[in-house]
């Protein structure tokens, strides 16, 4: 379930991320708590509380004393934005290394990637 | 946090004589663990974890240094007893005790006991309460311990390689229980484990022994991954290593597998990548092999 | 509200009623049976004399074993019920003294039975040896408070005696136990040769005087029985779990 090459927390950070960023989780619904993310995911509380905690400073998630943790207004044109931001390291550079690899010029790679587009 | 810490451990030692030679079980063990936290005490068979607990609940005595559980010594001292609950890896019972007589006695003597959460752990983990516990299989046997433990909410309370014996199902039913019913109710369990990937993901933080000493001390967050497997060409394996501790390296031709004591992670993970290596993170299993044959290695 | 430990110690060692009601009835019950039926074929026989067992010694040396087991499988439990070794030990005085009344309130009951019944109809005497009869050896009749005290003694010592050793297997190991029984037993020796060769005997029958017998053995049975528990608290303290 969780990749060892991050810390737990930051991985529970990213599900709920991607939760909000497809619209699970919409602007202003409580996000689950962190002893129902311990429950679901067989980890301890402190490590899911760890990550909501991230998503709190990152102001997708803010707390109502008693409740709970809610999505904020915005939180999804925020990580919409950050994501664009990290598209290029997260997911161009490998293709690209291994394009290099193979031996794909960059012109097959834009080829490759418009049929693709047809495609899908 | 300034609570008093549910277990202090200073300079806790246990030696005795086996053939003429003087053997430490534990030596001279110091650390804090913190009230409300879930911590794993780790280590092969043998290595001091149940000398560990049986020393902390003053159910053996330490050769020196001494056990404070919320500040004071469990010996003989009533209230301090009173959060405590460690049912052992190899308890004994009364000659020819039933689950039910075993239970009974345990809904007496803890305080917080909960009889429906006992009942409900019974049931889920199918076990037969008017059988013997002589006639239980170690499973079973493991199962009893797990009632106790659970149900006794202790505010330090001991698990001596709980699953034992135990099936998938209900070594699944002993994680959710714990996890449940710890955010319900928050207190401190010592989780000891030989078998690592198996406790792993619901650790706060690690305690690792070696032959009786504590190796290894660090949240888990720290620990998991902190150690990194390299695997390519050796030049590029070699420049990805860079200057981090390496400890294992095994050559197949042009081809080398280097474990490394860092890890990987934004532009150091993308410049490996980029260089074809496989950057394999260790799990928390693999993370603390490698440290403790680092550590036997210095030894030599 | 929580029980008291020294309760919770002593509902611990009681919880099975096996140990300290069925086993204790059974063996009871066994000799008694099979004293009877003895009796009964030498009657059958044709013998005229009065007849005497010493068959209600059966269930005393299973309260060695019970005692032993107390320190060797339930002491455990109890530190496992985070109970203070106090506690433990302080229940188990408790649970030894309620059965040892208990039990002689039995045998006093049967001895009753017995006088009452001319001797199980038999003129046979197994519960109580009053001095009238011949070979009844300077005990009350059948009935007295003698008795109660007498048997709830015995009992008293053979838990203590189990338990002080199953302390010493406890806290020594096989070779200390071995070591702790044979000692005991040289002891008693010791001062058996002792007691001839230096002509103890008339100073120890003025100490126990032949007519007050069950005086004399109830100070003997109890001073034993506080030995035994006195070893037992000292060793009790350091002994893990």
């Amino acid at each position: 379930m969780f990749d060892e090459s991050r810390p737990i927390f930051f991985q529970i950070a990213e599900q709920v991320e991607e939760q909000v960023l497809d619209g699970t989780l919409p602007e202003g619904s409580r996000a689950p708590s962190s002893n129902e993310l311990a429950a679901f995911h067989r980890i301890n509380p402190a490590t899911a509380a760890k990550g909501l905690n991230l998503l709190v400073d990152a102001g997708i998630l803010h707390k109502q004393r008693g409740i709970g943790m809610f999505v904020s207004t915005g939180a999804q044109d925020l990580l919409r934005h950050r994501r664009r931001e990290d598209f290029a390291a997260t997911y161009l550079t490998p293709v690209l290394a291994e394009a290099a690899r193979l031996g794909i010029t960059r012109e097959q790679l834009a080829q490759m990637l418009l049929n693709a587009k047809e495609e899908a | 946090m300034t609570t008093t810490p549910a277990l202090e451990l200073r300079s806790l030692s246990k030696r005795y004589r086996k053939r003429g030679n003087v053997v430490a079980a534990l030596d001279d063990v110091s650390t804090t663990l913190q009230e409300g936290r879930i911590y794993g005490l780790l280590g092969r068979n043998g290595a001091g974890k149940s000398t560990l607990m049986s020393l902390a609940t003053a159910q053996a005595f330490p050769t020196s240094g001494e056990a404070l559980v919320f500040g004071h010594t469990a010996y003989e001292h009533r209230p301090t007893l009173a959060t405590l609950c460690f049912v052992k890896e190899s308890q004994k019972y009364p000659d020819d005790f039933e689950v039910r007589h075993a239970l009974h006695c345990a809904s007496l003597a803890f305080r917080h006991w909960d009889a429906d959460f006992a009942a409900r752990l019974v049931t889920e983990l199918r076990l037969p309460t008017d059988r013997r516990i002589k006639k239980l299989s170690r499973g079973q046997l493991s199962a009893v311990g797990i009632v106790i433990g659970l149900a006794s909410r202790a505010e330090l309370t001991f698990f001596d390689e709980p699953y034992l014996g135990l099936d998938a199902v209900a070594r699944q039913v002993f994680y959710d229980r714990l996890l449940e019913d710890f955010a319900e109710h928050p207190r401190t369990i010592v989780l000891s484990s030989h078998l690592i990937d198996e406790v792993a993901d619901v650790l706060e933080h690690v305690l690792l022994l070696e032959d009786g000493r504590l190796v290894l001390d660090a949240p888990a967050d720290e620990v998991r991954g902190g150690v990194t497997t390299l695997h390519g060409p050796t030049r590029a394996v070699l420049d990805a290593a860079g200057s981090h501790e390496v400890l294992a390296r095994k050559d197949l031709g042009p081809v080398t597998q280097l474990t490394v004591k860092a890890r990987y992670s934004g532009a150091e993970l993308a410049a490996a990548e980029a260089q074809s290596i496989g950057v394999e993170p260790a799990t928390l299993q693999q993370t603390i092999v490698f440290l403790t044959r680092a550590g036997e290695r210095a030894d030599a | 509200m929580s029980t008291s430990p020294i309760l919770v110690s002593a509902r611990v060692q009681a919880a099975n009623r096996n140990t300290f009601v069925w086993v204790p009835l059974l063996v009871l019950g066994g000799s008694t049976v099979l004293t009877l039926a003895v009796w009964w074929a030498v009657k059958a026989a044709g013998a005229e004399t009065q007849l005497f067992s010493g068959s209600v010694q059966a269930p005393f040396w299973y309260l060695l074993v019970v005692g032993a087991q107390a320190v060797a499988l339930t002491f455990p439990f109890t530190q496992a019920l985070s109970l203070s070794r106090r506690d433990f030990w302080l229940g188990a005085m408790l649970n030894f003294s309620v059965f040892s009344v208990l039990f002689a309130v039995l045998l006093w009951l049967l001895g009753l039975v017995e006088g009452a019944t001319g001797g199980w109809w038999m003129n046979g005497r197994m519960f109580a040896f009053p001095a009238e009869l011949e070979g009844g050896a300077g005990f009350p009749n059948a009935g007295s408070p003698w008795y109660l005290l007498l048997y709830a003694l015995l009992a008293m010592m053979a838990l203590s005696i189990g338990f002080a050793f199953g302390t010493v297997y406890k806290r020594f190991g096989p070779t200390g136990l071995t070591l702790a029984i044979t000692g005991t037993v040289a002891a008693v020796i010791v001062l058996f040769v002792l007691s001839v060769r230096l002509d103890w005997w008339p100073t120890l029958q003025a100490w126990f005087p032949a007519d007050r017998v069950p005086g004399n053995v109830a100070i003997i049975t109890g001073v034993i029985a506080a030995l035994g528990f006195f070893v037992s608290w000292a060793l009790i303290r350091r002994v893990p779990a």
